[in-house]
């Protein structure tokens, strides 16, 4: 019962700071568009980082959450059946773009904060 | 009372099929699988087969997509953990950042106008590696097809989970900091799912990629467009 109550709390406070990053976000929105929840990780990091928010009063549900992050991504993943008619005279040729390019980008971003990194540290020496 | 039920079930299957796709990814091992790819095509099949569209699978699809929304709020967990390194390598990060952006851009750019791509798709798969919200605002901005930038993030989000492991390898990245900012700037959340799954590091500094990736690419949007 007392875990049922804690992990209650756990989720109703990641909810409440996922709502204030909303708000902030309808905010500011006509100056410029930060989706609400990368908004909410702000202001969680925040939180945490300046002490208000011990990391143990939400711990056990956020590492639930990241662990099976992947699972609420499979929705929108169907969503592939419907929206595919969109592009069907050209799919072959957008999904062979898309592959390329992100195996592309993936690797040279990879790269190249790989090379700094090592850079930074060799400097440092 | 009957969409509720509707709701459920499909949430229930949801959960079942990727429950088994979890065993196969481990017991088969195949890198560009991905248990996220599996589940949904298994569950495609199912609603092909028993006349199902994706509306009625929707009415419970919703319900989970909407926890996407407090998920990313906790990639602040990682990352508050991780922050020391993560300050440390300030410049390196938004250095790959960049270069991530660059690419995306000119292979975008080159891809298209070699495959003959039509002008208003083009501008839609520009923001393809930004996480869905901010790409549908950064393809608003450019005049493309909201819709068809949709497809493109989770396309690419899905090539991301299932490259990463190989683009890594070959690519001999060391850096668990490195791995994870070229993760989350290619395949934003659905990326860093895989980021996660390596190691805590890599997953803060994919969460972060993510973040940063988005703000500058809206950022250069509103200054060169």
């Amino acid at each position: 019962m007392k875990k049922i109550f804690k992990i209650a709390v756990q989720i109703a406070i990641i909810y409440a700071i996922y709502w204030a990053g909303n708000l902030v976000s309808s905010l500011m929105s006509h100056i410029i568009v930060i989706p609400g929840n990368i908004i909410g990780m702000v202001i969680l990091l925040v939180l945490l980082t300046a002490n208000i928010l011990k990391l143990s009063m939400i711990e056990e549900t956020s590492s639930f959450m990241l662990k099976y992050m992947g699972f609420f991504f499979v929705p929108l993943s169907v969503g592939i059946m419907e929206s595919y008619k969109l592009i069907q005279g050209s799919i072959v040729q957008i999904i062979i773009i898309l592959i390329i390019s992100c195996i592309l980008v993936m690797y040279v971003s990879c790269k190249v904060t790989d090379v700094l990194i090592s850079y930074k540290e060799k400097s440092h020496d | 009372m009957i969409d509720m039920f509707t709701a459920l079930s499909f949430i229930l299957l949801t959960i079942i099929v990727f429950k088994f796709s979890l065993f196969i990814n481990d017991r088969f091992k195949i890198a560009f699988l991905n248990p996220i790819l599996i589940t949904a095509v298994i569950i495609i099949i199912i609603l092909k087969i028993f006349n199902f569209t994706y509306s009625d699978y929707y009415k419970g699809g919703r319900i989970l997509i909407s926890a996407l929304g407090p998920i990313v709020v906790v990639l602040a967990v990682p990352l508050y953990k991780n922050r020391h390194d993560l300050m440390k390598n300030f410049i390196p990060i938004i250095g790959g950042v960049i270069a991530s952006i660059i690419t995306t851009f000119v292979s975008i750019t080159v891809l298209c106008k070699l495959f003959g791509i039509d002008e208003i798709i083009f501008l839609s798969l520009l923001s393809k590696s930004v996480t869905t919200p901010m790409a549908v605002e950064t393809t608003k901005m450019l005049g493309g097809n909201e819709a068809v930038t949709i497809l493109a993030v989770i396309i690419t989000g899905l090539t991301g989970a299932a490259f990463a492991p190989v683009v890594i390898n070959r690519g001999k990245i060391k850096n668990n900091i490195a791995k994870g900012i070229g993760i989350g700037s290619a395949a934003h959340a659905l990326g860093t799912t895989k980021a996660i799954e390596m190691n805590e590091e890599a997953g803060a500094a994919s969460g972060l990629a993510m973040g940063v990736t988005g703000l500058l690419t809206i950022i250069a949007v509103i200054i060169f467009a």
